[in-house]
């Protein structure tokens, strides 16, 4: 093992994982993502080491495979369990994160494209063209695509009470 | 101008990313990735000539001229170790090396620079220690390799640390009549390796390559001689070569390798993994 991999494994794990869990909105799926990105990373990393934007680039893998569709996932799953020792979250561990959130249960509703790109501008704070970056889509697509998801959060929500005008 | 509801998604978002169970993040970091790396030893023809040298013969060393401070203290020969220096080193590089229970074979000091090899038949491992970073690389040894007893197996790689300033390893297996090497550069200048266990090293702050090295052996000196290496379009970085390569950096992990040279080695006849190739050093008597 190469330390400076151990060390970068180390380092970005909890960014990536975190990122991963809220565009998948499945932590075993997250967890699988961010597994099979260090995999890809590993076999590329004579290459990654000498990168100025390692973090950026691992995350564009995460976000490849993320966004790669829920059924080419499940069987990359598969195909992992043979190369990966089984790491499958215990059942009740999708339980410990807080669904009981209005917001959070809109943003359940997006489509993970939908999700991503907010993602990445409001968790990551990423500026709108390193978001086109990591998508490798154009700034029009993700200022569209956000305001889009926006404007389905804003829909899901409970309309929000109006204050009754006083009687005369 | 940010939007409530843009300012509710970000509180969310974070909100909900904090309650991602620790634990999840410990298997992920748990798995053994197994990053490819690549031999620093691959056998390659490299001729060896019988240019002799008269013993001693020593160019002045001008590498720290235009060296960056990042190399400040480093000199072209070894140097006794200041008190704890060799601790401080054996500790930073077992933690960096914990998993490969590699027995140390040789320490090279220069100045405030400590370069250790660690090796077993299957594997083997180099660290250096500095004023303010470990670096750690290690690398497969795919094959046994049989040294002649007055030669060098020589791989040389140049490198950048974190800061892209450039300097040059030098290291392989000491054949086993060898009891010193100094190696000639490209420039001129000389580097005295350290030679212990059957294993060298020696480390330059520049691009210089490995001319020739003089050998002293028990029955004399030897000069063996490297042709040199193929010109490496481009500069590639990682992967782009056959070399190998180290990794120096800041002990905050922000330093970056940068391999842009290749490496070999000369092996004589007979033994299992020896590569083809002709020798015909000569001695000198030794002084």
């Amino acid at each position: 093992m190469e330390p400076d991999f151990d060390r970068f494994v180390a380092d970005s794990a909890p960014a990536l994982l975190r990122a991963g869990y809220l565009i998948v909105w499945d932590l075993q799926d997250a967890e699988d993502l961010v597994q099979e990105t260090f995999v890809k990373l590993a076999k590329r990393w004579p290459r990654v080491r000498s990168m100025e934007h390692q973090v950026a680039y691992a995350r564009r893998i995460l976000l490849n495979l993320a966004l790669d569709g829920s059924t080419k996932r499940a069987r990359r799953r598969d195909e992992l369990a043979g190369e990966l020792p089984d790491v499958r979250v215990a059942p009740d561990a999708e339980s410990a994160v807080d669904t009981q959130d209005e917001l959070v249960r809109a943003l359940a509703t997006l489509p993970p494209r939908q999700r991503a790109v907010l993602v990445l501008r409001y968790f990551l704070d990423l500026p709108e063209a390193e978001v086109a970056e990591a998508l490798q889509c154009s700034l029009g697509t993700v200022k569209s695509t956000a305001s889009r998801g926006l404007a389905r959060l804003q829909e899901t929500l409970r309309p929000i009470p109006q204050p009754r005008s006083i009687p005369t | 101008m940010t939007t409530h509801l843009e300012d509710e998604l970000r509180a969310t978002l974070h909100r909900q990313a904090a309650r991602v169970p620790s634990d999840a993040v410990a298997r992920i970091t748990a798995h053994p990735y197994h990053p490819r790396t690549r031999r620093l030893r691959r056998p390659a023809a490299f001729g060896v000539t019988g240019a002799a040298l008269a013993g001693g013969a020593g160019a002045a060393i001008a590498l720290l001229g235009g060296a960056a401070p990042a190399f400040a203290g480093w000199t072209p020969q070894p140097t006794t170790p200041s008190a704890g220096q060799l601790a401080t080193a054996n500790s930073n590089c077992a933690a960096r090396l914990s998993s490969q229970n590699l027995p140390l074979k040789l320490s090279d000091v220069r100045g405030p620079f400590t370069f250790e090899i660690y090796a077993s038949d299957q594997a083997s491992a180099a660290c250096i220690t500095g004023p303010s970073f470990t670096s750690a690389s290690s690398m497969a040894s795919s094959e046994p390799i049989n040294v002649p007893a007055d030669h060098l197996d020589l791989s040389a790689l140049h490198a950048t640390n974190g800061q892209g300033d450039s300097y040059s390893i030098a290291d392989g297996r000491a054949g086993a009549d060898v009891t010193g090497a100094t190696l000639e550069l490209s420039d001129g200048s000389h580097v005295t390796a350290t030679v212990e266990n059957g294993w060298f090293v020696a480390w330059w702050p520049s691009t210089a390559a490995v001319s020739s090295a003089q050998l002293t052996t028990s029955t004399g000196t030897s000069t063996q001689t490297f042709p040199a290496l193929p010109a490496i379009p481009g500069a590639p970085g990682p992967g782009a070569h056959g070399g190998g390569s180290v990794q120096m950096g800041s002990s905050s992990g922000s330093g970056r390798g940068s391999v842009i040279s290749s490496s070999g080695s000369f092996s004589g006849a007979g033994g299992p993994g020896t590569s083809t190739g002709t020798s015909t050093s000569s001695t000198t008597p030794g002084t």
